[in-house]
């Protein structure tokens, strides 16, 4: 006998957990991601900036009260998650270690955004922790800097990659100034959007000014938008049993 | 004293029976003393523990320093309610609506059994001894009766600790608590810990000190939650009697077109009831303080629990008692023989909302309490070492200034994000990645030579390319060098080294350091 529970239910029953099916963007990121930064999607960043392109991406999230958890990211600094506004006691770091299955699901259940790196994992693990995401309604951040997408890494996981280009700094010349600003163009491509949307950001923002925080009161639209994310996504893992 | 004295007979007699330190009962039993934590925190000891200092609320670190060779097992709530499951069914044999509290707790309304048994007295007895009998000797059980839930919970704490049933003569609530802190209010749940400690603060210690105030006193200067508070001091309190009919109470039921056999779709089903139910009540402004949680299988076995939380549920609540008592009953030997086909949960109580709502602006939200499970959980699964948080350390360097500190060494309700001003570190932008281990690289001038810094602070020549992981960029821009130096005095930890920033025809800028005549990446911002 099997379980009784059509997909359907499940994706009902996972989005009605969380009190709403997309986090708060900061108005950069609404420009390229106008249905917002939906629970259960993957969103990949790649380029130079993945880093930064990532936490510009969480930010506000995180500002709001969602919890953070940097899965094998120790590289990253603590500093530059300040810079971009993330308070750092709802960030936690985790190390898979060598039972990337049970942590990465114990990850799962307990944040509402992860970030973790590229990293292949095993088929049948790949399968689960999409599965999982899925599942769970969280949002997975997969920092790739290589900008090549290898068939089976998490990255290719990716309902959406962010690509950060054109970048340019400010205050720094031949021998002369220093680092102050960098600007950029962020593009995100989908398996929906036929066109890339673009916006040019500064990251991290300025300290003093920092961005202008926008939140879309009107969760019709957002919902919707959510079922047909997870439709498109329902028939993408079709695809790929097939 | 306010109340002492008057009975009020819209508060009925409750006995509620408690059990100490239950979450030890729970953990099978293992060589030497036993500390139960949940979230880092002590929440129960066994005896042995205890005898050797172990307190509620310690830290790790603090309970092991007292008794280092104790077991930690972290808290169970599944387990724990599996295990007073003999206890209720027990008490349910004899008493007909048995209400659950939390694990180790459950309380019942006295009118009824108290007539049918003939005496207060002799329920408590028959209780007592059915428990006894479940739960052999060596396990301490505290039985308290009184006027409402509150009092009677109070009650069957210090029963709990002076192991002889205490029974409260109705109105003398105020009378029998007067010498008792406040801390035990907090203790049963009618109290907020910062409400406790303000009040401490002001000098009112106790429940009499409390219960001595007027409550239009306590109304102006501490709100609903000081009025509640008051009303358990002064034995006035379970809210006035909810004027909605049981009929209007709503109920919400799934039902599965094939039977389930595992719990966690079940569980799944009752987030979606849960989410309705409290929405629902919302709307009116209640909230649900009891509730009956029953699921049937398909050969018709049969659960059914009643649920009573004073705070009132919340939905993440509700679906935590389901997940208790589902667990608890398909691990029941011989109790369930196929899959469940129904679920139901009926709000059986509910009480205007006076505001106590989880976390909106601080205090702890539901992502809160859910993070913190799993960090907890993530420590048990990769140890201390593998769970890290960041913390504002200090320094000039950018792997000195910031650091991933084990969570176990944190005390992570204080929280410090900024950092006090630095003189000599690179200012913001700081690069986003710092590499943990060292990374050697290449600067290299027009000619293919190393560039150097000369002892006055100053290139030897212009870095044209940089050569990291074995990878040739060209320079399109660079700043510095800002020399700087460490700790002069300390033979072993000084450090003399340059700065450089540089950024690469690639768009990517990286901070590069030179110390002893060798460059190493010092973090990039990616």
């Amino acid at each position: 006998m099997s379980i009784a529970l059509e997909s359907s239910h499940l994706r009902s029953a996972a989005s009605l957990t969380k009190t709403d099916s997309a986090l708060p963007l900061s108005e950069a990121y609404a420009e390229i991601l106008p249905s917002g930064l939906l629970r259960g999607q993957v969103v990949a960043c790649q380029g130079p900036a993945a880093y930064s392109v990532a936490l510009g991406l969480v930010s506000r999230a995180i500002s709001v009260g969602s919890w953070l958890a940097m899965v094998d990211l120790e590289q990253v600094s603590p500093e530059a998650l300040v810079e971009f506004d993330i308070p750092l006691h709802r960030v936690v770091g985790v190390s898979t270690g060598d039972d990337p299955a049970n942590v990465l699901s114990a990850v799962f259940d307990g944040f509402d955004v992860v970030i973790i790196p590229a990293v292949r994992y095993r088929g049948a693990l790949a399968r689960r922790i999409a599965q999982r995401i899925r599942a769970k309604g969280i949002t997975v951040v997969v920092i790739d800097d290589t900008n090549e997408i290898r068939a089976g890494d998490t990255a290719s996981l990716g309902d959406i990659a962010l690509v950060g280009s054109d970048i340019r700094w400010e205050g720094i010349g031949w021998g002369t100034g220093r680092l102050l600003s960098r600007h950029l163009t962020v593009s995100a491509t989908g398996r929906r959007s036929p066109r890339p949307l673009r916006s040019e950001m500064q990251l991290p923002p300025d300290s003093g000014t920092d961005l202008k925080w926008f939140q879309d009161d009107e969760t019709d639209g957002v919902d919707e938008l959510a079922d047909v994310a997870a439709e498109s996504e329902e028939l993408r893992w079709r695809l790929r049993a097939v | 004293m306010a109340a002492s004295g008057s009975v009020s007979s819209s508060v009925p007699r409750v006995l509620t029976l408690w059990c100490p330190e239950w979450p030890v009962h729970a953990v099978p039993r293992a060589e030497g003393p036993l500390i139960v934590l949940d979230q880092h925190r002590v929440v129960a000891a066994c005896a042995d523990a205890r005898e050797a200092g172990v307190r509620t609320g310690d830290r790790r670190r603090a309970a092991l320093r007292v008794c280092p060779n104790a077991t930690v097992v972290p808290r169970d709530y599944s387990a724990e309610v599996q295990a007073f499951e003999r206890v209720v069914s027990s008490v349910a044999e004899i008493i007909p609506l048995v209400e659950l509290l939390e694990p180790g707790s459950l309380c019942f309304d006295m009118r009824g059994p108290a007539r049918y048994f003939g005496g207060e007295d002799s329920v408590v007895e028959h209780v007592r001894s059915v428990v006894e009998r479940q739960l052999g000797a060596g396990i301490s059980i505290g039985i308290g009766v009184a006027d409402g839930r509150a009092a009677s919970a109070i009650a069957a704490r210090r029963s709990g600790v002076s192991l002889r049933p205490v029974i409260v003569e109705p109105g003398r609530t105020a009378a029998a608590f007067i010498t008792m802190s406040l801390r035990w209010l907090h203790a049963i749940g009618e109290m907020s810990i910062e409400l406790v400690e303000l009040l401490d603060r002001l000098g009112i210690r106790t429940v009499g000190d409390l219960a001595a105030l007027s409550e239009r006193d306590v109304l102006a200067r501490f709100g609903l939650p000081g009025v509640r508070a008051y009303r358990v001091a002064t034995g006035t309190d379970e809210r006035p009697l909810s004027s909605v009919a049981p009929s209007q109470l709503p109920e919400r039921e799934r039902r599965f077109d094939e039977p389930v056999l595992s719990v966690t779709p079940v569980v799944f089903s009752a987030r979606e009831l849960a989410s309705a139910l409290v929405h629902e009540l919302a709307i009116e402004g209640l909230v649900c303080t009891r509730m009956t949680v029953a699921a049937e299988t398909e050969h018709s076995e049969r659960t059914e629990r009643h649920w009573y939380r004073s705070e009132g549920f919340t939905a993440a609540a509700i679906v935590d008692r389901v997940r208790w008592q589902l667990d608890a009953w398909i691990n029941e030997p011989s109790a369930v023989s196929a899959g469940v086909i129904v679920l139901r949960i009926s709000v059986t109580a509910v009480r205007p909302d006076d505001g106590v709502q989880e976390g909106f602006w601080g205090g702890a939200s539901e992502a809160d309490g859910r993070a913190n499970r799993a960090v907890a959980r993530l420590v048990t699964l990769c140890g201390p070492e593998g769970v890290r948080v960041p913390l504002p350390i200090g320094g000039r360097l950018p792997e000195d200034r910031y650091g991933w500190v084990s969570t176990a060494v944190v005390d992570r309700d204080h929280h410090v994000d900024a950092l006090a001003p630095w003189p000599g570190s690179v200012v913001r932008p700081a690069p986003a990645i710092v590499p943990t281990h060292e990374v050697p690289i290449e600067v290299l001038n027009d000619r293919g030579e190393s560039v150097g810094v000369s002892g006055r602070g100053e290139m030897t020549s212009e870095p044209v390319s940089v050569v990291i992981g074995g990878r040739s960029r060209r320079v399109v821009a660079w700043a510095g060098p800002w020399p700087l130096i460490e700790r002069w005095w300390d033979e072993r930890r000084r450090r003399r080294l340059a700065r450089l920033q540089v950024v690469l025809e690639d768009g990517s800028a990286h901070l590069l350091a030179v110390e002893q005549q060798r460059w190493h990446l010092m973090g990039t911002h990616g």
